[in-house]
C-alpha cells in the first residue's frame, strides 16, 4: 500500500525491479484476492476429493470418458503462455515495450485458444450424453472447469487491458502494479490448472 | 465532512449491528435459516415444520423484514464516506449507493415470501414448497446488486491516492472476489442438494458469510473514516484533492 508512494520517490525503481526487492509483485492488496481465490479451489478440490471417495466407481468411470488429449494439449498452451508472460515483464522492464507488448498478445492469444479448445471440449464432451446432471463426476468437470474458464476469460480482459495501459512503456508506479497483477492473475490462473488437469483427468 | 454529518456516518456505521442481530435472530433462528432447508427435502416434510412452528417463523421472518432498514441506512452512510473517497464524478459512489439498497430490498422481499409460507401453512404443501422455493431463488439470484456495491466499493478504495488510505486495499480486493464468487448462484437452479445447492458450501456458506464478515470489517473502517474526514475539514484541508497524480 505504502510501496508505491515510497516507490515514486525513489527516481528508476519505475523502471526496473532491483534484484534485492524481495516484496511481492504488483499490488500487496492483490495478494488478498489471490489467495482469497486459491482458497475458494482447495474448497472446491477438497469437496471433489471427499465425494470421489464416496463412490469411487463412477468418479473412474466419468474419468474414462473425458478426452485426455484436449487436456493435455491445453495444459500445453497454458504453460507456454504463462512463459510468455513472464518474458514480456521482463521486456516491459528492459524498455522493450513492442517485443513487450507482442508478447502479452501473443498470451491472450494463447488464452483465446485454450478457450476455444475448452468449448469444443464442451461440445464433443455433452454430444457423448454426458451433461451437468449425469452423474457427480461430471458435475464437478463442468463446474470446476466452468469456473476456470471464466477466470481465463477474465485474465483475456486483464491482458487486453494492461497491454492497452501500458502501450508506451512503463511510466509510472501504478503501471509497474498494473503490470505486475496482471502478470500474477494469469499466473494463478495457470498454476489452477495444474491442480485441475490430474485431479480431473489422470488420477486414478 | 462536517462535525453533523460525520456524527451521522458514524451512526450510519453502527447500524450494521442492528442489522445483523435482528436480521440474525429473525432470519437466522426463528426463520430456521441457518442453514436453510435443503431443496431436496419433501413438500409435506417441509410443509410440516411450517405448521409446527407456524408462530416463530411468522415473528422470525417478520422482524428480519423489518432489519433491513438498517441495511438501507447503512448503505447511505457508506455512500457519503465514498463520495468523500472517489476522486472525479462520482458516479461509483452512487452506484454503491443503489446497489446496497438494492440489496436490502432483496433481503426484505424473499422474507415476505417466507412469511407467506406461514402465513396459512395449513395450505397445500406443495404451495409452501413453491414460495419456499420461490424465496430461495430470489434472494439467491438477485446476487447482481450486491455485486454493484462490492465492486464499486472496491474500485473506488483502489482508486484513493490518500498517502494513508481510508480503507484498506486489501478489504476492497475481499470484497471484489467475494462479488466474483457470487457468479456461482448461477448454476444453483440446476442442483437440488450437493455443494452448490442453496444450503451448500458454494453457494449458501460462502456467498452469505464472507460478505458478511467482510461488511463488519467495512463498517469499522467506515467509522474511522467519518473521523478523519471530519479532522480533514476542521484542519482546513481542501475535502475533495488530487492527492498525487496517478499513472
Amino acid at each position: 500500500m505504502g510501496k508505491v508512494t515510497q516507490l515514486a520517490n525513489t527516481e528508476t525503481s519505475a523502471n526496473h525491479r532491483d534484484p534485492q526487492d524481495m516484496s511481492l509483485p504488483g499490488d500487496v492488496g492483490f495478494w488478498t484476492f489471490i489467495t482469497a481465490d486459491a482458497s475458494l479451489f482447495a474448497l472446491l478440490f477438497f469437496q471433489f476429493s471427499h465425494d470421489r471417495s464416496s463412490q469411487p466407481a463412477v468418479f473412474d468411470e466419468g474419468q474414462r470418458d473425458l478426452i485426455v488429449l484436449l487436456g493435455t494439449v491445453n495444459t500445453l498452451v497454458l504453460v507456454t503462455s504463462s512463459w510468455l508472460m513472464a518474458s514480456a515483464v521482463r521486456n516491459m522492464y528492459r524498455h522493450s515495450v513492442r517485443m513487450g507488448l507482442r508478447l502479452i498478445a501473443g498470451t491472450a492469444a494463447l488464452g483465446v485458444v485454450f478457450a476455444a479448445l475448452k468449448i469444443s471440449e464442451y461440445v464433443l464432451t455433452l454430444r457423448s450424453g454426458h451433461t451437468v446432471s449425469t452423474s457427480p463426476f461430471f458435475m464437478y468437470y463442468f463446474v470446476i472447469t466452468g469456473i476456470h474458464l471464466a477466470h481465463l476469460i477474465l485474465g483475456v480482459v486483464v491482458l487486453i487491458i494492461v497491454g492497452w495501459r501500458l502501450r508506451a512503456g512503463i511510466r509510472g508506479p501504478l503501471d509497474r502494479t498494473f503490470l505486475e497483477c496482471g502478470a500474477a492473475y494469469w499466473h494463478l490462473v495457470d498454476l489452477l490448472w495444474m491442480f485441475i488437469f490430474p485431479m480431473l483427468y489422470l488420477a486414478r | 465532512m462536517t462535525k453533523n454529518e460525520s456524527q451521522l456516518t458514524r451512526l450510519c456505521a453502527w447500524t450494521v449491528a442492528v442489522y445483523f442481530v435482528l436480521f440474525g435472530i429473525g432470519w437466522g433462528v426463528l426463520g430456521r435459516m441457518i442453514p436453510p432447508y435443503p431443496a431436496s427435502m419433501p413438500a409435506a416434510d417441509l410443509a410440516q415444520i411450517f405448521r409446527d412452528n407456524a408462530s416463530t417463523l411468522r415473528i422470525g421472518f417478520a422482524v428480519a423484514a423489518f432489519s433491513t432498514t438498517f441495511f438501507y441506512l447503512w448503505s447511505v452512510g457508506l455512500f457519503r464516506v465514498m463520495v468523500r473517497t472517489e476522486r472525479g464524478g462520482k458516479i461509483l459512489s452512487y452506484t454503491v449507493l443503489i446497489g446496497g439498497v438494492l440489496t436490502g430490498n432483496d433481503l426484505m422481499f424473499s422474507c415476505f415470501i417466507w412469511l407467506t409460507a406461514a402465513f396459512r401453512p395449513e395450505q397445500d404443501p406443495a404451495l409452501i414448497q413453491l414460495l419456499y422455493d420461490l424465496g430461495w431463488l430470489m434472494l439467491d439470484l438477485a446476487f447482481g446488486v450486491a455485486m454493484l456495491y462490492m465492486i464499486a466499493f472496491g474500485v473506488i478504495v483502489l482508486r484513493d491516492a490518500r498517502e494513508k488510505p481510508l480503507f484498506p486495499k486489501w478489504l476492497a480486493w475481499i470484497g471484489i472476489w467475494a462479488a466474483m464468487e457470487f457468479l456461482a448462484e448461477l448454476i444453483m437452479p440446476f442442483f437440488r442438494s450437493g455443494p452448490f445447492s442453496w444450503s451448500g458450501l458454494f453457494n449458501y456458506w460462502v456467498p452469505f458469510f464472507v460478505p458478511a464478515t467482510w461488511m463488519v470489517i467495512v463498517s469499522v473502517y467506515m467509522h474511522k473514516a467519518a473521523t478523519r474526514l471530519n479532522e480533514e475539514y476542521e484542519s482546513g484541508l481542501p475535502q475533495h484533492v488530487e492527492h498525487t497524480t496517478i499513472g
